[in-house]
Order: structure tokens, then C-alpha cells, then sequence
């Protein structure tokens, strides 16, 4: 039996979130390192995480059963007990200065300002690396917020643990740091990656992904362990096992860990060794690297999602009194 | 008055409090900082308190007396105008014990002490009133299903207007405290309802359904235990 109240729009609101917030990391520390260079992938990849983040909340609103009440942020998210609270307000404050930051990174948008605003030519730069900086905040905690939403819940053994947020925060920059190679390769004729930024972004990849393994590991290895003799002990194990050798386990070892973490591993070394190739052939390791972690990424808040199911407390305890 | 005109008023009256919050400064950080107006449930609950005197009530479920009737899920249906195709609130699950016989147990919401629902509910739609009952406010429902997620005891189920759960018969008219429609149904005796402490005296063979949350709801086994004693 799987977890099916919450469905697929929840599940690839997880995913874009997390890949939304983690391509403007990239993106932001591409611009904060040179502002001079990669402003065109900057500027798409800025859009392509306020679009992604922005379709995931809409999603998430189409999701409700009374999607406009959802929409009056002010009373339908003022109960500050709940994270998914904090999440909408942080969430709708990310695709804000998202959104901010992409149209102030699009050249007829800053070149239109420039020349109606003066403050903007002395001041704009400076602006634009405060909303990098607060986008970097914000992101953070939206990726962060995609696992502790679950965890918080506190219902759903598999997901009681602060191995979840860790597990959707390092995938969310991986999937982040994916979508933007994508975006550089498809940009490569207008706007080449620069050797050190095609190093700095595999590095990143190797040490992600090295990353995510061991969280991921940690994750089941735990799960799996739980105190079998307490009803939620032994349904965090029973949801580990659908994962690992279960009716998700095809779906877990093909598209999570083959797909998602050994390919964009293997391309990430590969585009490092390649470093003096020439540029298509990198290029294509990187997108065939980048486009595993996305399908990976995906796929892991559907299965994490699928695979929560609650205890069943109530049967445990008639067991016990009827023997 | 109409409903959708009710609605109408509703909506265009969360409007003008939501652009007077928006046009003050610093919403959020207000929000947050700053303790939030009483609402209507809050002042309600405070004039009820004495009524209430901190007293939880609750079920206390005897699984040798269910013979599956479904009276009790029946009853609820009817009092709160539970309509075809829309879920019970009261749910009746079957189990097999050591001789291979059918065993049979009704349950509702827990009435927990310590309800996840209610800390989880972003909209504050979930609200533990007098007798410790908890309780949706269908008007702030927004239908998130995340009580769903955190309720450790499978209990909120959902209709068109939103979560839809156990209140007791709060809704139905049942005054807190008052027994509810399920139990005044059981001719068996399977259900009991009243203070939690009283129960727990009553039936020192009975144990908490789980520990999660302080649930208040009692299961025993009155044949087994007194075939023991």
C-alpha cells in the first residue's frame, strides 16, 4: 500500500522547488564571482528558477481543495505553528526576489531602467548583488523547507527524520547546479562557460552527489534499522523496503541511484578529465550528467513521497489485547 | 441569506482585511512578532472555559461487545448529514485473533491531547474547544491535506468542503460533554464516552489506542480480561 492523499502535484512541487532554489544558488554565485561574464546564463537560469519555483506553487495551489482561500496568503498561512506556514511566506519571498533579480539580469529590462532612473545607474550593480545575496538566503531555505515540510508532519515514520531535510536539501543544489549545465550547454553558442566555471560547477557535482550518496545511505540504512518491536519503527523499515527491494525498488535503483547519482558522477569525473577536449564533446558529457540528476532528482520526492505511509497504531494495539 | 451570498461576504471581507494588512508595513514581520488578534474561536473558547474546567473527554472502546452492526457509523452518518459518497467519520476495521474469529473495532478522531492536525493546519482551521474536543472550521479549511500527513491515526478524510472529521456531533447539535450519536447508537455497550479520566477508572483493563499525542480514546478486551481474572 502506498501514500496517495498527497499525489503527484505535491511530489513535483518538492522537486521544482528544490531545483528552482538550488539554479539560483548557481546562478547567483556565477554572477557574484564575475558580473562581467556568463550574463546570459545568468539571466535564463535566474528565469528558469523563478518560472520553476513559480510553477511548483502553482501546483501546489491547484492541489487545494479550495485553491482561491489559498491564494489570500494572509489568512490562509497565519498559523505560525505549522511549517508549511514559514514555507509559503518564504517560498512566495524567494520567487519575489527571483523574479526581481532575473528581469534586473535581462539587458533591455536594466538598459530600459538605467535610462529612466539614475539612482539605478550608480546604485543597480549593488542592488543586484544584495538580491543575489538575499536570493542565496531565501533559497537555502526553501531547500531546506521541501524536506523539513515532510519531516514536521511527524505521522509518517519514514519521513520523521532530520535525514529527510538533509537528503531534499543537497539533492535540491544538485538539481539546481544540473539545470543550470543544461542551460550553458543549450546557451553555448552565444554565451560560452568559461573553463573555471565548467571546473567549478563539476567540482561542485563530484562533491553533491559524493554527498547525497552517503546522506542517502545514512537515510535508508537508518529506516531500514528502526526499532522493529514499535508499530512506527517497523513501518519506516517496511517503507525503506519498498525503496530498496520492494515494488519502488526498479524505479529507486534505476532512476535515483543509476540515473540520478552514478551518471551525473561518472560525466561530472569524465568532464573533468575531458578539460582540454574540445568543447562539444564536454558538452555533451555535462548535459547527459546534468539531465541524469534532473530525472533522478525527480523521481526520488515521488518515490519518498509514495513510500510514506503511516503505522498502523490502532491494529497494534487490538493485536496486543487479542492476541 | 444564501450561502454563496455568505461566501461572497466571506471573500470580500478577507479582501479588504487582507489589503489593509498588505497596505500596513511589515506584514510578516508583524505576523509573526507581534501575538495575533483574538479570533472568534478564541474569544468563543474563553467564554466557555469555566463550562469546559480543562476536562478531556473521550471514547473508550470495548472490542468484545462490537459485533459489527454498524449502528454507530449509521448514527454519525445520519446526525451530521453525512451525504452518499462522501467518507464516515466513524470507521469500523476488522481484525483476526489467535482462534482465527473476526474482531471488530470502531474508532473516530482521537480527541488528542496533543492534536498534529491542529499544529500542522497552516490556515489555523483546526481548533481543541470545550471537552477537549477537536474540531474544523470548514470556513478557513483550505484543503492542504496536511493534517492528513500528520495525523499518526489515519483519521481526517476529505469532502468538496474540506477536511471532514469526528467532532463529537458538536455540529450536529450535541452540546460538549453530551454523549454523541454513535455511542447513544451502540445497543452493545461496545462504546463508552466521557471524561478520559473517568473511563481510565472505570476500565482499569483498557489502554491508550497508542502513546502518540495523548489520543483519548481507550481500547479493552472485557471478555479476555475478566475470563483472566
Amino acid at each position: 500500500m502506498l501514500q496517495t492523499v498527497w499525489g503527484w502535484q505535491p511530489a513535483l512541487y518538492l522537486f521544482l522547488g528544490g531545483m528552482g532554489a538550488g539554479a539560483f544558488i548557481m546562478a547567483a554565485v556565477l554572477f557574484l564571482i564575475d558580473r562581467t561574464r556568463h550574463r546570459l546564463i545568468v539571466c535564463v537560469s535566474m528565469w528558469a528558477a523563478t518560472v520553476s519555483l513559480g510553477v511548483g506553487l502553482m501546483l501546489l495551489l491547484s492541489e487545494l481543495i479550495h485553491p482561491l482561500r489559498g491564494m489570500l496568503m494572509w489568512s490562509a498561512f497565519d498559523h505560525f505553528t505549522s511549517w508549511m506556514t514559514y514555507g509559503a511566506w518564504g517560498a512566495f519571498g524567494a520567487v519575489a526576489v527571483f523574479a526581481i533579480s532575473a528581469v534586473l539580469a535581462t539587458p533591455p529590462a536594466s538598459k530600459w531602467l538605467a535610462a529612466h532612473w539614475k539612482w539605478y545607474v550608480k546604485r543597480g550593480a549593488g542592488l543586484r548583488r544584495v538580491l543575489a545575496i538575499v536570493g542565496i538566503v531565501l533559497s537555502a531555505f526553501v531547500a531546506v523547507y521541501t524536506g523539513m515540510l515532510l519531516m514536521d508532519s511527524r505521522g509518517v515514520p519514514l519521513w520523521d527524520t532530520l535525514l529527510l531535510p538533509a537528503l531534499f536539501t543537497v539533492s535540491a543544489f544538485d538539481t539546481g547546479v544540473a539545470l543550470v549545465e543544461v542551460i550553458s550547454v543549450v546557451l553555448g553558442k552565444r554565451d560560452r562557460l568559461a573553463p573555471k566555471a565548467r571546473s567549478l560547477m563539476e567540482r561542485i557535482v563530484v562533491t553533491l552527489v559524493v554527498l547525497e550518496v552517503i546522506v542517502l545511505a545514512v537515510f535508508l540504512a537508518t529506516m531500514l534499522g528502526a526499532d522493529a518491536a514499535t508499530a512506527a519503527g517497523a513501518t519506516a523499515a517496511q517503507s525503506a523496503t519498498m525503496l530498496y527491494s520492494g515494488v519502488l525498488a526498479p524505479y529507486f535503483w534505476g532512476m535515483v541511484v543509476a540515473c540520478g547519482l552514478a551518471v551525473p558522477l561518472v560525466m561530472a569525473i569524465a568532464g573533468l578529465a575531458l578539460h582540454k577536449q574540445k568543447d562539444g564533446a564536454k558538452d555533451a558529457v555535462m548535459a547527459v550528467g546534468a539531465i541524469g540528476a534532473l530525472v533522478g532528482g525527480c523521481e526520488l520526492r515521488f518515490l519518498i513521497l509514495a513510500a510514506g505511509v503511516h503505522a498502523p497504531l490502532l491494529a497494534t494495539t487490538v493485536m496486543s489485547l487479542i492476541g | 441569506m444564501g450561502e454563496s451570498m455568505l461566501d461572497d461576504m466571506l471573500t470580500r471581507r478577507r479582501l479588504l482585511q487582507g489589503a489593509a494588512f498588505v497596505g500596513a508595513s511589515a506584514f510578516i514581520v508583524g505576523a509573526v512578532t507581534l501575538p495575533a488578534p483574538a479570533s472568534a474561536e478564541d474569544t468563543q473558547e474563553a467564554q466557555d472555559a469555566p463550562n469546559a474546567k480543562g476536562v478531556q473527554y473521550g471514547f473508550l472502546v470495548d472490542i468484545s461487545k462490537c459485533v459489527d452492526c454498524e449502528k454507530c457509523v449509521a448514527a454519525c452518518r445520519e446526525a451530521n448529514g453525512i451525504q452518499e459518497g462522501q467518507p464516515d467519520r466513524r470507521h469500523i476495521q476488522h481484525f483476526t485473533d489467535s482462534r482465527g474469529q473476526d474482531v471488530t473495532v470502531s474508532t473516530s478522531c482521537m480527541h488528542c491531547a496533543e492534536p498534529s492536525c491542529l499544529r500542522v493546519c497552516p490556515a489555523g482551521a483546526i481548533v481543541k474547544g470545550y471537552a477537549g474536543i477537536v474540531s474544523v472550521n470548514k470556513n478557513d479549511c483550505i484543503g492542504c491535506k496536511y493534517c492528513y500527513e500528520a495525523c499518526p491515526y489515519d483519521v481526517p478524510r476529505y469532502t468538496p468542503e474540506g477536511m471532514d472529521k469526528c467532532d463529537c456531533c458538536l455540529g450536529a447539535g450535541v452540546a460538549p460533554g453530551d454523549v454523541p450519536n454513535c455511542v447513544r447508537a451502540c445497543i452493545f455497550g461496545a462504546l463508552e464516552y466521557g471524561p478520559i479520566e473517568e473511563l481510565k477508572a472505570k476500565a482499569p483493563d483498557a489502554v491508550l489506542v497508542a502513546e502518540i499525542n495523548n489520543p483519548s480514546c481507550l481500547i479493552r478486551n472485557s471478555i479476555s480480561y475478566a475470563s483472566r481474572g
